[in-house]
């Protein structure tokens, strides 16, 4: 990208469609007063119904906001509105006035230096004992974990002996209730699998055998458990995750390598789990050709992470959850925009299935695998819809219909970017005439 | 599936207590891990752990898919970014009227392919955009619409004004096997290139014609109507079907010298009679009709009156409605419309023959009689008659009937289209600015200045009031929007 967004780039950000249209009702010239921009910030002063302006600075390496209106929304329509003004050239480049300046200067200072330790409650006087008292902690939540696992594995083996079809008739109140006890047990890992389980159980023609590939998939916990000391350290990282286990971010920082590269966002979605919003952006490293998912969240109104904006790349450090498969990461520099390639190099349909293949063969758990796809078309195949490569191998598309992907594509090749499941690719991007389309 | 997937499934289905697991049946690499397990039930999850993993490494490509075949070529060039931004936006919250308004000024560029699934969606339920929408929409609508029948159906109302749009299909083959709506479009396009020969065409299915189509496709005729359609109209006259006879009606009393309008002429004659008066201009006597004679029935005058009119009230302004305008000035020997709106201020039936004008004005598109007549008609009737005034012209009619109505009339301006010409918009503006629009009337005018007045006026609108937050906000900030999303469009 370097230099300036696109206005879909500007628009991706706003936390709702009425923040997007009033953001654009505000990027044009005549409010703004004292306006300007350097490499990484902007600023203007905007004004509204009220007599003073309000004060908008925005950090585009972050990208971070401040603004002096009482919205709650984030970023807010001046923000947005700046930085539309900007997208469109209409800023110039100056010296940051002294309130940007202030802010910027503290935003920096507030990156760079470590945070402070949060729990600071009970700060006891001697280290030994404090180290003593996490040990101990620790040593606890694995012996539930090891009791939690062990019921779950006799639960898992009655089933098997006297037969799944029971399930469907015991309702789903038995199969939660191993859920609970699991979450007691301090495995809200496990206990999440539990309750997929309960959502396969009875529904749909196939319903015993997606129910016996999660009874497989459990039984791989409880044994992967059992035998953690034996498993090489990654493979072992991944039980500890699939059970419940996290890594705090301090312990991520302090022993794993941070990568450095040109990460392209290639894509994301939100989801909404137990009142949670997440939102899954998944990156590619340009020189280390990693794959990356970044995690971010929201409860209520809040407005996500939204620094990484698909069909952007940034070079940043990323450090990754330790596993047998590492996707999952967490940016820890700041981020520098830097040019992306328009379409992203691909793979095609075998490519794709190959990728996926290693990696269940890396961890067995894995749901999801991100693929860019190059010159795939469109097709409709036994009433459901897929795309096709120019060797002819198809892929199932799953999650809707594919409306954008179909009006982009009008039948000519296009490249996609989407998640590769056990039932099919669902498409999160893609890039056609125009350029790129979010899915 | 394979066999020993669904033997693993349906053991455990089961139960290990009533069913035996064949592990040698297992492919190797799965056999290993569930020969390990001690017991049974353990071998199965052993197994399915092991199976799942490799089952969807496995699993997903297809043979033998055919892609879809690609939509035709767009030629227009893509639209300027702005605009496709712009375009995004005003999908994503419909205002009709700005939608409308956008559209029919994007007609010549090619919107971004994945924006057009959400186009053909945004008209679904708004036939009145469905039109320009689907032109908007393209070769790439077209193709889209193959997947979803409300999408068919808005692409096959694009057709009616594009004659590329139903090309592929062949015009003999549209028209006798399209669907109602490309037949419409069809015979539209036909009568533009060729109008005797699509009457042709028309005249030799008309009998087989379903009793509703005939009036639709009548109307089509209307608007391209020459005198060579008179014996087919002729003939339409003595039509089944209500619709088409009024249809049919219609276009013959707007056919100057038709035989309707001649009849028309000579019954108006027997009920006028004209008194020249010095200086004081002609006293016009009416004497409405005192029968409803079966000829009179047949070209359109209804024996029967509505509820609450009288029989010769309704006769007399049926007459009114249906002669050609023509004929008052002729008959009474009188030099303009004015004069004889003049004339008939004493009349008994002058409010019968105002309003049988208007209408006739209105269908026979008689600019100087609407003028007339919009001096005297209830303004909320005023639009079809302010159709028939050139629409350069409207604007200063428009600021005069204001001016005699000392008043802002939502109702007349509710009939000007947009753009408003200069001259109405720089007469209303002001006026809207002046008010506190905290009422519903005057909020109703503020939203139509802002939505009808040209764009080019928005700063000049700006300057008008600017310590005036509710005109700035309802009327200016409208009118610019307007001014940049056509802009983008340049």
């Amino acid at each position: 990208m370097g230099g300036r967004w696109s206005a879909e780039q500007v628009l991706a950000l706003a936390p709702d469609a009425t923040s997007a249209r009033a953001g654009r009702s505000l990027s044009r010239p005549s409010p703004w007063s004292g306006t300007g921009t350097t490499d990484v910030a902007l600023w203007g002063e905007c004004q509204g119904s009220g007599k003073a302006p309000y004060q908008v600075v925005v950090d585009i390496t972050g990208p971070a906001y401040l603004c002096s209106c009482p919205s709650r929304k984030f970023p807010c329509k001046h923000a947005i509105g700046l930085l539309l003004l900007w997208s469109a050239g209409e800023i110039a480049e100056a010296e940051p006035t002294a309130w940007a300046t202030d802010w910027l200067t503290e935003r920096r200072q507030r990156l760079t230096t470590p945070a402070p330790p949060s729990r600071t409650k009970a700060t006891p006087k001697d280290p030994e004992a404090a180290a003593a008292a996490v040990a101990e902690r620790a040593a606890r939540r694995e012996d539930r974990v090891t009791a939690g696992l062990e019921e779950l594995d006799r639960w898992l083996h009655d089933q098997v002996r006297q037969g799944l079809s029971r399930l469907p008739h015991e309702g789903y109140e038995v199969v939660d209730r191993v859920a609970a006890r699991l979450v007691d047990a301090q495995a809200p890992g496990a206990a999440g699998t539990v309750r997929r389980l309960a959502g396969v159980t009875g529904s749909g023609a196939d319903w015993a055998g997606r129910a016996l590939e999660e009874l497989g998939l459990l039984h791989l916990i409880t044994e992967g458990w059992r035998r953690r000391s034996e498993l090489p350290a990654p493979l072992a990282e991944t039980i500890r995750t699939r059970v419940g286990f996290t890594v705090k971010r301090e312990s991520l920082l302090a022993g794993q390598p941070r990568i450095r590269d040109a990460w392209q966002v290639l894509g994301s979605r939100d989801e909404v789990q137990d009142h949670l919003q997440v939102r899954r952006t998944w990156l590619r490293g340009r020189a280390t050709g990693r794959d990356a998912l970044v995690l971010s969240f929201a409860v209520g109104g809040q407005s996500l992470d939204v620094g990484l904006v698909p069909g952007t790349a940034v070079e940043t450090d990323l450090v990754f959850h330790p596993a047998a498969l590492p996707l999952r990461a967490l940016p820890v520099a700041e981020a520098t925009p830097v040019p992306a390639p328009h379409p992203p190099p691909g793979t095609d349909v075998a490519g794709a299935a190959g990728s996926y293949a290693a990696a269940l063969a890396a961890d067995p758990f894995v749901e999801l695998v991100p693929v860019v796809l190059s010159d795939v078309r469109p097709a409709h195949h036994d009433e459901r819809w897929a795309v096709v490569d120019t060797a002819g191998e198809a892929v199932r598309l799953v999650g809707g219909e594919p409306w954008p992907l179909l009006g982009a594509s009008g039948g000519e090749p296009v490249t996609v970017f989407g998640e590769w499941g056990p039932r099919g690719v669902r498409v999160l991007s893609l890039w056609g005439d125009e350029g790129m389309v979010l899915a | 599936m394979t066999a020993w997937w669904d033997d693993l499934v349906a053991t455990a289905l089961l139960g290990t207590e009533r069913r035996q697991l064949d592990v040698g049946s297992l492919p190797p690499g799965i056999a290993t891990g569930a020969r390990d397990a001690a017991e049974p039930a353990r071998q199965v999850l052993a197994a399915a752990a092991t199976a799942t993993a490799y089952r969807r490494a496995g699993a997903l490509a297809l043979h033998g898919v055919e892609p879809l075949a690609p939509a035709a070529p767009d030629p227009r060039p893509s639209l300027p970014r702005a605009a496709a931004a712009r375009l995004a936006d005003l999908l994503d919250a419909v205002d009709e009227d700005l939608l409308g308004e956008w559209l029919a000024a994007a007609v010549r560029h090619r919107p971004p392919g994945h924006l057009v699934p959400a186009l053909l969606d945004a008209v679904r339920g708004r036939p009145a955009l469905q039109h320009v929408a689907g032109v908007v929409a393209g070769p790439r609508g077209r193709w889209l619409a193959g997947f979803d029948e409300g999408w068919r159906r808005v692409v096959d109302r694009a057709a009616a004004g594009d004659e590329e749009g139903f090309g592929s299909l062949g015009p003999d083959d549209t028209w006798t096997t399209g669907t109602p709506a490309q037949r419409l479009a069809w015979f539209a396009a036909a009568r533009r290139r060729d109008p005797d020969a699509a009457r042709e065409v028309l005249a030799a299915s008309w009998t087989a014609e379903d009793s509703r189509r005939r009036g639709e496709l009548l109307e089509v005729m209307r608007s391209t109507l020459g005198p060579a359609d008179e014996p087919f109209l002729e003939h339409a006259l003595d039509d089944r079907r209500k619709e088409v006879r009024t249809t049919a009606v219609a276009a013959l009393s707007a056919l100057p010298g038709s035989a309707l309008s001649r009849r028309m002429h000579e019954r108006l004659a027997a009920c006028l009679r004209a008194e020249r008066r010095l200086l004081r201009g002609a006293r016009i006597q009416v004497e409405a009709p005192t029968e409803c004679t079966p000829s009179m029935q047949r070209d359109g005058i209804p024996a029967k009156p509505p509820r609450g009119s009288g029989e010769r009230a309704w006769w007399l302004r049926q007459l009114a409605a249906l002669a050609p305008l023509t004929a008052w000035t002729e008959l009474t020997g009188l030099d303009s419309p004015d004069d004889v709106v003049a004339g008939l201020a004493q009349s008994d039936w002058r409010a019968e023959v105002v309003g049988g004008l208007a209408e006739a004005a209105a269908v026979q598109h008689d600019p100087a009689w609407a003028a007339t007549l919009l001096r005297v008609v209830d303004p909320a009737g005023s639009g079809p008659l302010l159709e028939a005034v050139p629409p350069d012209a409207r604007g200063p009619l428009v600021v005069d009937l204001l001016r005699e109505h000392a008043a802002l009339r939502l109702d007349l301006l509710a009939a000007v289209p947009r753009p408003w010409p200069s001259a109405l918009a720089r007469y209303v503006l002001p006026r809207v600015a002046g008010r506190t629009l905290d009422d519903w009337e005057s909020r109703a005018l503020a939203e139509l200045a802002a939505r009808r007045s040209p764009t080019h006026l928005h700063a000049e609108a700006a300057r008008i009031a600017p310590d005036h937050p509710t005109y700035q906000r309802a009327v200016v900030d409208v009118l610019r929007t307007r001014h940049d999303m056509l802009e983008e469009l340049r």
